[in-house]
């Protein structure tokens, strides 16, 4: 399989959510290989779409994010229609794990998250998938990875989604730290976009439409 | 404290009116004694009207009841309490079960267990699987979450934006004439096509949206396409939305145990498409027995059982109703 592109597949290290994700060789560089396998329950055809679909986007929002100073890693490679990804080896621990962990070590680095967010969101992209295992702390910094359900958008509620779906993680599995890790990333967001009222108010409505859904 | 509980459970908050007793030492130790039920259906093509099913529950009641108690070979002499559901739920329906159960309080003087309809959803789940700790995809008419257990909660790692897996189907059954729950129409008619048609799948995180599902699928019926491949194609994008985020969620929260309830987990295409996860995260993947998936008694009174072992219980005057009661905002007493 390695040697029909330029890159060599070392050892699968991770099964996430959508992809197998391998250590790799890139012209003698420690690359990650992600790789959107065919998924069994899905309909051969919404399931091609989709992981076509998604290396594409992830490819071109991880660079674009770069471009405005986000830490993020470097694309090598890219074929949609495979659904593979190569890019650059974060060397690191996830924000998840090092939350779990080390909690003191791991609040500072929420006020950096939070800056982060906001400068995707400055620059209108929308992660669409914020959580504790899509940052990478690496050289002292939390690097994004994952944007496969990235997109580009302007609209206040996508980017109330985008920061409910981290409030969630942490209410969920970091609740002991959720009241100062949210407050900390809220910090951080506040310093790049200023005040955000009206943004924490949709969040807020966001949270309410699907929790009190009754069959009517 | 009582080594072993004898609860009735009445369930009540929206087309199901069921009573069950359990007997319970704890979540890997007891029996379901009996769970009887009877289901209110709207005339053809309407939804649930809470009035007229609150009407239906309190006709179907007494019958009910008696039953329960007369296959469980009990009187309520033998009960050690009485749990009823609060909510979440429709009012009317709620107040149903909320006043028997009041009634057959100071009448017999039991102590009352007020409990919360999704949480009982979970709860008999693990208790019928074995399953322990797992990670929980909840699918019904009111609920569509992803959960897990930690620190005293059932903690929401995704959910809905918008409508519920049921809420669609019904809906959509509706748009067919049909009379909600359409659920089980929905998959006979679907199980007739093979042929798929792209429908807007929306996933963010471990969240997903129907709406925009559900708009299409009416689109497409209105433009004359063939109603069982709608079904087909609604039916496997919702489903295949499901999939992803449990899957999403599985991945992220590393658990070893996952389950699947919820009266929709009754679905046979849902479940074998649940079951293809369990292989590529070797995680013990189970859905709840097909007689147990829908709104019963017995989902009650096993947290009403467990509650009262726990050492929790209230008085005639705090057995309210909640129609609005978030699982997050449940303490778990029974749980470490
Ligand atoms: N560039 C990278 N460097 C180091 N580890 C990575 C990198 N990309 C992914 N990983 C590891 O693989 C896991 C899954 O990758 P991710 O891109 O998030 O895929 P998924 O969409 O399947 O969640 C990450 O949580 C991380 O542990
Ligand atoms: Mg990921």
């Amino acid at each position: 399989m390695g040697n029909i592109t330029e890159y060599i597949l070392e050892r699968l290290i991770k099964k996430g959510a959508e992809a197998d994700i391998y250590e790799a060789r890139w012209y003698g560089l420690r690359a990650i290989a992600k790789i959107r396998k065919a998924k069994e329950f899905r309909n051969p055809e919404l399931d091609y779409e989709i992981r076509r679909k998604r290396t594409l986007r992830e490819a071109k929002l991880i660079a674009l994010a770069k471009s405005f100073g986000i830490p993020t890693p470097l694309i090598y490679f890219v074929d949609p229609n495979t659904a593979e990804i190569v890019m650059q080896f974060i060397e690191g621990i996830r924000l998840r794990e090092l939350s779990l962990k080390e909690k003191e070590k791991a609040l500072p680095y929420y006020q950096f998250v939070g800056k982060n967010i906001a400068l995707l969101h400055k620059n209108r992209i929308i992660h669409g998938d914020l959580t504790t295992s899509n940052f990478i702390i690496s050289q002292g910094k939390p690097f994004l990875i994952d944007f496969g359900l990235a997109f580009l958008s302007d609209e206040e509620e996508d980017k109330a989604v985008d920061l409910h779906l981290i409030k969630q993680i942490l209410l969920s599995q970091h609740y002991d730290i959720y009241e100062e890790a949210f407050n900390l990333l809220l910090e951080g967001y506040r310093s790049i976009l200023g005040e955000i009222g009206s943004l924490i108010r949709k969040i807020k409505e966001i949270e309410r439409r699907g929790r009190y859904a009754r069959v009517v | 404290m009582l080594e072993e509980v004898k609860c009735l459970g009445i369930e009540s908050t929206a087309h199901t009116f069921s009573s069950s007793i359990v007997r319970l030492k704890s979540l890997k130790e007891g029996e379901i004694l009996s769970n009887v039920r009877s289901i209110y259906t709207p005339p053809k093509g309407s939804g649930i009207h809470p009035t007229e099913a609150s009407r239906h529950h309190t006709k179907v009641a007494p019958a009910i009841m008696h039953s329960s108690l007369k296959e469980a070979k009990l009187t309520m002499k033998d009960i050690d309490v009485i749990a009823y559901s609060a909510g979440p739920g429709l009012g009317p329906c709620l107040r149903v079960g909320a006043t028997i159960a009041r009634a057959l309080a100071s009448y017999y003087n039991k102590p009352i267990v007020p409990t919360n309809h999704a949480i009982g959803h979970i709860e008999l789940g693990c208790f019928l699987t074995g399953l322990l700790d797992p990670l929980v995809l909840l699918i019904s008419g009111g609920h569509t979450l992803i959960t897990a257990y930690a620190g005293k909660r059932w903690r929401i790692f995704g959910e809905t934006l918008d409508l519920t897996i049921g809420q669609i189907l019904d809906q959509f059954g509706r748009e067919l004439g049909y009379s909600s729950p359409a659920g089980s129409i929905i998959e006979e008619l679907a199980s007739n096509s093979k042929n798929y048609i792209l429908m807007p799948y929306t996933v963010k995180g471990n969240d997903v949206s129907f709406s925009g599902l559900l708009t299409y699928a009416k689109k497409l019926l209105a433009k004359g396409y063939k109603v069982e491949d709608i079904c087909y194609s609604l039916q496997e994008t919702a489903f295949a939305m499901l999939c992803e985020t449990f899957e999403r969620a599985i991945a992220f929260c590393e658990k070893r145990e996952a389950m699947v309830v919820g009266g929709v987990a009754a679905n046979k295409r849902l479940s074998s498409m649940v079951n293809s996860l369990a292989d590529r995260y070797k995680i013990n993947l189970k859905v709840v027995p097909m007689e147990y998936s829908g709104d019963c008694g017995a989902q009650i009174a096993v947290v009403g059982a467990l509650a009262f072992k726990a050492g929790y219980s209230v008085g005639v005057e705090k057995s309210l109703v909640r129609r609005s009661w978030r699982i997050d905002d449940v303490e778990i007493f029974w749980r470490d």
